[in-house]
């Protein structure tokens, strides 16, 4: 378990848009996590050999193939940088802040069912009335 | 003492990989486009199909060639004690190269490069104790000709810097004159011995040697300045969409060029680098600091270790296009992923968006977090003194450390690393931005380029080298608006 993603001033604040940002980092690095797998298929012998020298690999079965395994990002730019000026230059962060607001306005946890919600407010109100809280 | 490391193959793996790359050496070659390399890997006993400029080596070669690869290289240094000894025991560090683009630290425009960015990036690499080196981070292609371009940036990094020169040489005729402003700049050293410049030679992924360039390299390699073997494959472009296939393909570029430069001087030094990039999919843009590049770099540190090489890769390279959040982060990433398969070179200080624009700024943030690195390499120290278990027993449940001598006395031992542009200050001082350390590090390159000035080279050195240049310029009918200075 790896505990902090939100996290600013070492735990003092809390940031929404830090944990969207820190969701993207955790995805890369369990990228990583996966390690390069070596094998005949994955050294690619038989294209390096086909492609030979001074030409490309876009046309190669494993390029296909390969681009479904390759990490994706949703806030990393990876645009080119025409792209990213077009769209206003968008910083890091300040796109992490558009994410943590969308997913506030459209996002719907699925809710537990209602016997079981009503049963939870049971429990709360009468530990409010065990401390006094209530009357 | 205990330091991290990271490590990511198997004794399998290694060893799969090896054989692959053999295999491709073999049966695939590389292509030398000059007459010259191929008659000399012809010789060697390499099968040479002239037509076609395809060589393909024999297995025992590429043994005998890896077998004389020395572990221990030295780059030297102009001034004494800036010496880069790379036996696997640090990491150096040096600004990265060579970027087309430079980032004005007074108008924060991005523009084309010249002369005096190149001057400015030496005299704060010589400043600032975090970087080791040198390289030719920007090409001043805004006021020397292209065919100038190496020699003027040479002339220019010996004047402005104490440090070792890492740069590039792509022309052979530029070779003896190179030499001769090195034996100017250094007459008393022996730069056989003592090189205090090293460059890179470049082969083209997928397997190309290309003509003008290999020249230089065996016309260095001859003169035995060290050279470090540069390949950058795109994995999905000029490299396989597979990790693993892109690292045997990259081996085998690197490898090929350093059987070409063993034959052509045994003693020669080489560094080879692990560094690649891949093909972005959907934008078409090569990108360096993707958690695919960060498995690729360790797998090639961990290869070229394999081999008894010194190694080299990018530290700090990132797809940013600004110094913020994201440049951050991913520079520290790769930064981190270097560092801890102990490479011997990181190079990379300095650039942004995948050494496309060089940032005087990013390089002091950068030295920075060396700093933070060479923390993570010192360790934790195990002993009586840092266990401490007779103050844990003094102080005891619910006291504090604050007024106990080991505290002190590990605090100006160093324990703790203390930041100065990365401020760990108060929430008001964020709010009122004086603690921003890109504010910080502007104002940082500001005192330090106004207050440094570099060793100076011997009398009449720096005229000897202009007039070197100048002569170089007119043989070959061109003309510089300014001198090295």
């Amino acid at each position: 378990m790896i505990f902090g993603p939100g996290m600013l001033e070492s735990g003092i604040t809390f940031d929404l848009a830090q944990l969207v940002a820190d969701n993207e980092l955790i995805a890369m690095t369990k990228f990583c996590r996966r390690g390069i797998p070596v094998s005949d298929a994955t050294t690619a012998m038989e294209e390096i050999m086909a492609v030979g020298p001074a030409k490309h690999f876009l046309e190669q079965p494993s390029t296909l193939e390969g681009v479904r395994e390759l990490s994706t990002t949703k806030l990393i730019d990876r645009e080119v940088r025409e792209a990213w000026e077009a769209a206003g230059s968008p910083e890091f962060y300040e796109k992490a802040r558009g994410e943590a607001r969308r997913i506030l306005a459209e996002h719907r946890p699925e809710p537990l069912p209602d016997d079981v919600a009503e049963q939870i407010h049971a429990v709360v109100v009468r530990a409010d009335q065990e401390v006094g809280v209530f009357e | 003492m205990p330091s991290p490391a990271l490590t990511l193959l198997t004794e399998a793996d290694r060893e799969h990989l090896h054989e692959a790359t053999l295999k491709v050496l073999a049966e695939t070659g590389a292509r030398f486009d000059s007459p010259v390399a191929r008659a000399t890997l012809k010789d060697a006993g390499c099968l040479v199909d002239d037509e076609a400029a395809i060589v393909r080596f024999p297995p025992d070669l590429v043994r005998w060639a890896l077998s004389a690869v020395s572990r221990k290289v030295v780059l030297a240094s102009r001034e004494p004690g800036h010496d880069l000894v790379l036996d696997g025991s640090r990491t150096h560090t040096s600004s990265t190269g060579i970027c087309p683009y430079v980032l004005d630290i007074r108008t924060g425009e991005q523009r084309e490069p010249e002369l005096e960015d190149l001057a400015q990036i030496a005299r704060l690499v010589d400043v600032l104790p975090e970087v080791d080196a040198c390289t030719f981070s920007v090409s001043p292609t805004r006021d020397v000709p292209s065919e100038l371009t190496d020699l003027a940036s040479l002339a220019c990094v010996l004047n402005n810097t104490g440090k070792h020169v890492h740069g590039q040489l792509v022309r052979p005729e530029d070779v003896p004159v190179a030499l001769e402003m090195l034996r100017l700049a250094a007459p008393e050293a022996d730069l056989t011995v003592t090189a205090i410049f090293s460059s890179l030679y470049c082969p083209m992924s997928p397997l190309v040697h290309g003509k003008a360039e290999v020249e230089a390299a065996m016309a260095m390699a001859a003169e035995a300045v060290p050279i470090d073997i540069f390949s950058l494959p795109l994995a999905g472009g000029t490299a396989p969409m597979t990790l693993a296939g892109t690292i045997v393909q990259t081996l085998a570029e690197e490898i090929s060029a350093v059987i070409l430069l063993k034959l052509v001087n045994e003693e020669c030094p080489l560094v080879l680098t692990g560094n690649a990039g891949a093909l972005d999919m959907s934008s078409s843009r090569y990108v360096s600091a993707t958690p695919e590049a960060c498995l690729m770099d360790l797998g090639l540190l961990e290869m070229i270790k394999y081999y008894g090489a010194p190694s080299q890769s990018i530290g700090f390279s990132n797809d940013s296009f600004d110094i913020g959040f994201l440049c951050g982060l991913e520079s520290m990433s790769i930064a981190t992923f270097t560092w801890l398969a102990k490479a011997d070179v990181m190079t990379g200080l300095g650039n942004i968006g995948g050494a496309e624009v060089f940032s005087l700024a990013k390089l002091a943030l950068d030295a920075e977090a060396v700093q933070y690195l060479a923390r993570l390499h010192r360790g934790v120290d195990i002993d009586e003194e840092h266990v401490g278990v007779d103050v844990i027993h003094k102080v005891g449940p619910c006291g504090h450390y604050l007024k106990e001598k080991q505290t002190l006395r590990a605090m100006r031992a160093g324990e703790q690393w203390v930041p100065s542009l990365f401020r760990r200050r108060s929430r008001e001082q964020v709010r009122d931005g004086s603690s921003d350390a890109l504010a910080l590090a502007e104002q940082r390159v500001e005192k330090l380029l106004a207050q440094h000035s570099p060793p100076p080279l011997p009398p009449g050195a720096l005229e000897a080298i202009d007039q070197l240049l100048a002569d170089v310029g007119r043989e070959r009918g061109l003309s510089m608006d300014r001198s090295a200075r």
